[in-house]
């Protein structure tokens, strides 16, 4: 505000527009109050025009000016007034727009209030509803309770009841039982002093009874020192019993002894009786047995005699029955001569001369020939009668089966007759039926005439009785057509049997002829032949069958391998099959193997001809991997190597051995060995050693200067240990005079060699040369003192050997046979076995 | 599947009957191979045909091979031109048969593909079938244990006459030696009658 207060006047008049304008502010700012209350929703919007009344408020206190300004004031004022009531007017309309639209807003509230409302209406209806069925429910249950109540209140009231007269019948009984308790206590007072004065009695009894039982005691020892006395006679009498038990069975033993020889006795004196009677009998023995022999004799002369009769009996019987046969042979005899007498007669009465008796045999031979010529004829005229026979029999046959032929011709004949026969009578009697029928239709006819033109029924009855009585009759006639018809067909049929009779007497006949001539030679040997024949067919026939089920057999054994007739089938099978493929396959294989053994083929060639390394690579390279050619190459080199560096030391080792213990081996042949003295006087004075495998682990040593065979040296060899080496003389005279080798491989490509000569296993004598570096040798004796006490070799280029300085070698002993073996005389062998005899006597005299 | 549908009703054409007794086949010779060991039994998968667990193989070059046969038979089926239909094993290294399997197919010849179809429940030839390669599993009991590396080939016994495709080729009999024969049980649907036998190269 650009205006600054300066009259007083100004400041009332303010003042008093200020007052009226508060009032006013007042009424507006109630009014806006009131507003407030109204909206709710707008109660931010309020407090905007709330900060804007008091603002104006203020405004108005800085607006009051003096007098100059105050008509501009006023006129501002109205001005501002004028626009205030405008902009109240904006914001009342304002307001009213909001007013509206939060009536709206309200009605709608209103709105769902009053469905909300609605709403709760129903629930509560329905609430009501149902608490009031809840209500009658309960009244019910409540009504359901009371009776209940009630009734339960009755049976409280009964019970009470029962209750007071269970109370009374109770108090009546404790009234009953004290009595009784009463009585029964008074019953124990009285059976209490009864039991007392018991009590008493009874103590009494006690005391009486305890000084019995005193005295008892008392009788009890006396008792009992009789029973001990009687005791011991007890026992005095059971030995005496035990004595009389002996006693008794000794008795018993002794009658069983007595009973015993009684009865010997008795069969002694059996015996004797016996030896007496056999006495006797024997006595009679040698009678009897001189009257036996007598008898003996007899009896032979007896049999002999009865064999003589038997065979007299004998010949008696055969005589008699020769004698019954020669008479009856003699009354054949007589007979065949009455017989031949008759026959002489009838031979003379035969006489062809008639009447003459025969007068030489000649006439009757002549008169046999004569006889024996007839019978030729005769025989002759038989064979013709036979043969006509037999014609007359085909004849007959054949007539025979004509006659069969008629016969059954005639059969057929006379059944068709039969059947004609027949056929006439079914026609004729047809023929009289229907004749029949006629006349008795015509009469009907008649009759009806009669009925038609005469009207008198008497006389149309009596002709139809007429009528009937002449069918009548003319049935009868009928019957009696019909029963000679019968008749004659009966006397037919007799006939018919008849002739039927005679044909089969007939056939009978024929059958009995035909039979008579079967039996012919001719036909019996062709039936045979024919029944040979018959069987040799039913045997082919069978044979044939056999034949054809083998076949069958063996057709469907072929059918079965899957036979076919190439004929009518074809096998066929698709061009893929596996096992065209498999083989196809397989082939190819094949080939492969084959190239490829071939190619290995001509590299071997390559290999032993020899060929450039190329071509040979080139086949390697073909079958082995690059890898492996170099592990090849690499264990060749190795190979060639190790070989060149074994070589070497072993020639190192033999000529150190050589310079040390001055003997050169030599293997000449296999198992020969040369050994030659570092001193020999010629190239020739050399050991030729022999090793020989006599036997298992048997090794001959045999010199060649050795005078004889047996001259050689018999070495053993057992392995003692792994790697070492026993060598033991056969001539050896103990166990342990042996030579022992060790041979020990002490690092690598380094070997140390043990030999050991000894008397014994303990003292026996060792160099041990050790190979401590190269062209370095140790050389160790066994009796040595201590372990350091050793010798030490240089091999030089030159090939000669020097003694090195060591501990050992400078010791006093040892440099005496330096200077003795080595400086003046030069030779390490003597060197050594000097040292060794030294060593040796120091270690056994100590 | 028209043959099993019209079987279901017991009744049989000539197609139906063709179906099944290839179907057989397919199922006979899976058996034969599994069996004999002729392939490896890790090539074969396991499945419910007949009343019966079968091996059936997995081998594809296996299975298309028999597939064409089969396919072939069926038709030669139809025109009643197949006799006999055989397995035949045979060594790879040696080249010798060592067992044949022979099926006899006889078949009714005056059925045609539009004639009445016959009366047989599937139900009997199922079993009758069912019977035939239970025997087939049964024979090795008896047949000679096969040693060496073997293979096998189907025989076809067809008519002379007849025209047969290029992949097909005319083939021996393949017979054995000595052989012992077994004759095994057969099957009918009523139109094609098939007799089972086995022969096998004797051990002596």
């Amino acid at each position: 505000m650009n205006v600054t207060p300066e009259d007083n006047t100004e400041v009332v008049r303010m003042m008093g527009d200020f007052n009226s304008y508060l009032a006013e502010g007042r009424r507006q700012h109630s009014n806006s109050s009131l507003l407030f209350d109204m909206g709710d929703t707008t109660a931010g919007k309020g407090d905007l025009t709330m900060k804007l009344e008091t603002s104006r408020d203020e405004s108005t206190v800085q607006w009051d000016r003096p007098e100059t300004a105050k008509r501009n004031r006023v006129r501002r004022l109205e001005q501002q007034h004028a626009l205030e009531k405008q902009g109240e007017l904006l914001w009342t309309r304002s307001k009213v727009a909001k007013l509206e639209t939060a009536i709206s807003q309200l009605e709608t509230e209103k709105k769902r209030e009053k469905i909300e409302f609605e709403k709760g209406q129903e629930t509560f209806r329905m609430q009501y509803e149902r608490d009031l069925e809840q209500v009658n429910d309960l009244r019910h249950k409540l009504e359901f309770l009371e009776r209940e109540e009630k009734q339960a209140k009755e049976e409280l009231a009964e019970e009470r009841k029962k209750l007071t007269t269970i109370k009374t019948q109770s108090e009546k009984r404790i009234m009953g039982l004290q009595r009784e308790k009463l009585h029964i206590q008074a019953e124990l007072e009285e059976l209490r002093e009864g039991s007392r004065s018991q009590i008493s009695s009874l103590r009494n009894q006690v005391k009486r009874l305890e000084a019995e039982l005193e005295m008892s005691d008392s009788e009890l020892a006396e008792a009992q020192q009789q029973v001990q006395h009687h005791r011991g006679q007890a026992q005095a009498r059971l030995e005496q019993v035990q004595q009389l038990q002996e006693d008794r069975i000794r008795a018993v033993t002794a009658e069983h002894k007595v009973k015993e020889l009684e009865l010997q006795l008795s069969q002694v004196q059996e015996s004797a009786a016996m030896a007496k009677l056999m006495k006797t009998r024997l006595a009679r023995y040698e009678q009897l047995e001189k009257e036996n022999k007598k008898l003996l004799e007899q009896n032979k002369f007896y049999r002999e005699t009865s064999e003589n009769n038997q065979l007299l009996k004998e010949k008696l019987l055969s005589l008699e029955t020769k004698y019954g046969r020669a008479e009856h042979s003699n009354l054949q005899l007589i007979k065949e001569v009455e017989d031949l007498r008759a026959r002489l007669k009838q031979w003379e009465g035969i006489d062809p001369s008639g009447g003459q008796t025969p007068r030489s045999p000649a006439e009757i031979a002549k008169w046999i020939a004569e006889l024996q010529r007839k019978e030729a004829l005769l025989t002759e005229k038989t064979g013709q009668l036979t043969s006509s026979a037999r014609e007359s029999e085909a004849g007959q046959k054949a007539a025979a089966s004509r006659l069969r032929e008629v016969e059954s011709q005639l059969f057929a004949s006379t059944e068709k007759t039969n059947q004609q026969a027949d056929l006439i009578k079914k026609l004729q009697r047809r023929l009289l039926l229907v004749t029949k029928d006629r006349d008795s239709i015509r009469n009907i006819l008649e009759s009806y005439e009669s009925e038609v033109t005469r009207a008198s029924s008497d006389d149309g009855l009596l002709q139809r009785l007429q009528d009937s009585e002449e069918s009548a009759q003319r049935y009868q006639r009928h019957m009696t057509s019909l029963e000679e018809d019968l008749q004659r067909l009966n006397a037919q049929a007799s006939e018919e049997r008849i002739k039927a009779h005679r044909l089969e007497s007939e056939l009978s006949q024929l059958k009995t002829q035909t039979p008579s001539p079967a039996p012919n030679p001719i036909s019996s040997q062709e039936v045979t032949t024919l029944r040979k024949k018959v069987e040799d067919l039913e045997e082919d026939r069978q044979k044939l069958l056999e034949e054809k089920e083998i076949l069958e057999a063996r057709v469907e054994q072929r059918h079965l391998q899957g036979d076919f007739d190439p004929t009518k089938t074809k096998v066929v099978h698709f061009g893929l099959n596996p096992t065209a493929l498999r083989r196809q396959h397989r082939q190819e294989e094949l080939e492969k193997l084959r190239e490829e053994c071939e190619k290995l083929r001509q590299r071997l060639r390559a290999a032993e001809e020899g060929v450039a390394a190329d071509i040979l690579r080139s086949t390697n390279s073909l079958f082995i991997a690059p890898d492996l050619k170099k592990q090849l190459t690499t264990a060749e080199t190795k190979n060639t190597r190790l070989k060149e560096v074994f070589q070497q030391k072993i020639h190192e080792f033999r000529q150190a051995c050589y310079m040390l213990l001055g003997y050169k081996v030599d293997v000449v042949k296999d198992n020969n060995y040369k050994l030659m003295s570092m001193y020999a006087e010629r190239q020739e004075d050399c050991l030729m050693f022999q090793v020989d495998v006599v036997k298992d682990n048997n090794y001959k040593l045999m010199s060649m200067y050795a005078e004889r065979q047996e001259d050689c040296l018999m070495f053993q060899a057992d392995v003692v240990k792994d790697n070492n080496y026993k060598l033991m003389s056969m001539y050896a005279e103990r166990q342990e005079d042996c030579l022992m080798f060790q041979v020990d491989v002490v690092k690598d490509n380094n070997y140390k060699l043990m030999s050991m000569y000894a008397e014994r296993q303990e003292d026996c004598l060792m160099f041990q040369v050790d190979v401590v570096k190269d062209n370095n040798y140790k050389l160790m004796s066994m009796y040595a003192e201590r372990q350091e006490d050793c010798l030490m070799f240089q091999m030089v280029p030159g090939g000669e050997l020097q003694l090195l300085e060591t501990e050992f070698s400078n010791s006093q002993a040892v440099m005496m046979l330096v200077d003795l073996h080595l400086k003046t005389q030069h030779s390490i062998p003597a060197f050594l076995s000097a040292l060794t005899l030294d060593l040796f006597s120091q270690q056994t005299i100590a | 599947m028209a043959g099993v549908l019209q079987a279901a009703k017991n009744s049989i054409t000539l197609k139906g009957s063709a179906e099944i007794v290839s179907e057989f086949f397919s199922y006979g010779i899976n058996s034969i191979l599994y069996q004999r060991g002729i392939y490896p039994p890790e090539t074969f998968s396991r499945v419910q045909k007949y009343g019966l667990t079968l091996l059936v193989t997995t081998d594809n070059e296996l299975k298309t091979y028999l597939n064409n046969v089969l396919m072939q038979l069926k038709d030669w089926l139809l025109d009643k031109t197949v006799e006999k239909l055989v397995v035949v094993v045979t060594s790879i290294d040696t080249q010798e048969v060592l067992e044949r399997w022979q099926f006899d197919i006889e078949c009714d010849k005056t059925m045609t593909e539009d004639s009445k179809p016959r009366e047989k429940p599937l139900k009997e030839i199922n079993d009758e079938i069912k019977a035939v390669i239970r025997q087939i599993t049964a024979s090795v009991t008896f047949l000679p244990l096969l040693e060496e590396n073997c293979s096998f080939d189907l025989l076809i016994y067809t008519d002379k006459d007849l025209q047969v495709p290029e992949t097909w080729e005319e083939s021996g009999p393949h017979f054995i030696a000595k052989s012992e024969e077994v004759r095994l049980r057969s099957f009918s649907t009523s139109i094609h009658k098939v007799d089972a036998m086995v022969c096998y190269k004797n051990a002596d």
